[in-house]
């Protein structure tokens, strides 16, 4: 139970320090939308890797699984749409319209994965805990593109 | 639930802020030192995008 009650101030320490980070060290939007994509990538695989390891320990059913799957798909095929977006944007244009079409169906796309969530496994702290850290990573993002 | 169960998820739950910050600040330092985080990126993302398909496809 500690390890629950310590995790929104790891949380809330980690969205500080890079938020500090980047703007003490001036970085343009490219840059940080590529940190950004990271960021949702790493969570996004860690998603995938708690999803088997439930499965592995019987916590959740193969169906289940599979449901997981069928949402967690379309979010990782559009991070990577945005990867291959942000490689082919030129730096010194401006932000091409698809990439924040992009990164606001990525943000859906993840409540979804959220909401297919078992409940058995821990779904309402999941969603708490996840849509913190994306609204945090997206809206920097998205900060950086305006 | 039991308190086992809770104690792993919460781990997990922990490990996906904890993975994504030191990922984030390696990016960082990839993107200053002229790697092309973007590639590996790319990469990255098919390997995952495979296993949930090969899961479909499969159903294993």
């Amino acid at each position: 139970m500690k390890q629950r009650i310590l995790y929104p101030l790891y949380l809330a320490l980690i969205g500080c320090v890079a938020a500090l980070c980047l703007i003490g060290c001036g970085l343009k939007s490219k840059p940080v939308l590529i940190t950004g994509n990271v960021a949702i990538y790493e969570a996004l695989a860690a998603i995938q890797d708690t999803a088997d390891a439930l499965r592995e320990k019987n916590l959740i059913s193969v169906e289940q699984r599979k449901e997981l799957a069928s949402k967690l798909l379309p979010a990782l095929q559009t991070g990577q749409q945005l990867a291959r977006l942000t490689k082919a944007w030129p730096a010194d244009k401006p932000a091409p319209q698809e990439l924040t079409v992009l990164i606001g169906q990525l943000r859906g796309l993840v409540q979804t994965v959220v909401e297919a969530w078992p409940p058995s496994a821990g779904r309402d702290a999941l969603a708490a805990k996840l849509n913190l850290a994306q609204s945090a990573a997206l809206a920097l993002v998205t900060l950086f593109l305006r | 639930m039991d308190p086992l169960t809770i104690l792993t998820i919460g781990e997990r739950l922990i490990n996906i802020s904890v993975s994504a910050w030191l990922a984030f600040r390696q990016a960082a330092k990839d993107q200053g030192a002229g790697i092309d985080v973007l590639d590996r990126l790319d990469t990255q993302y098919q390997v995952r995008i495979d296993r949930e398909q090969r899961l479909l496809d499969d159903g294993a």
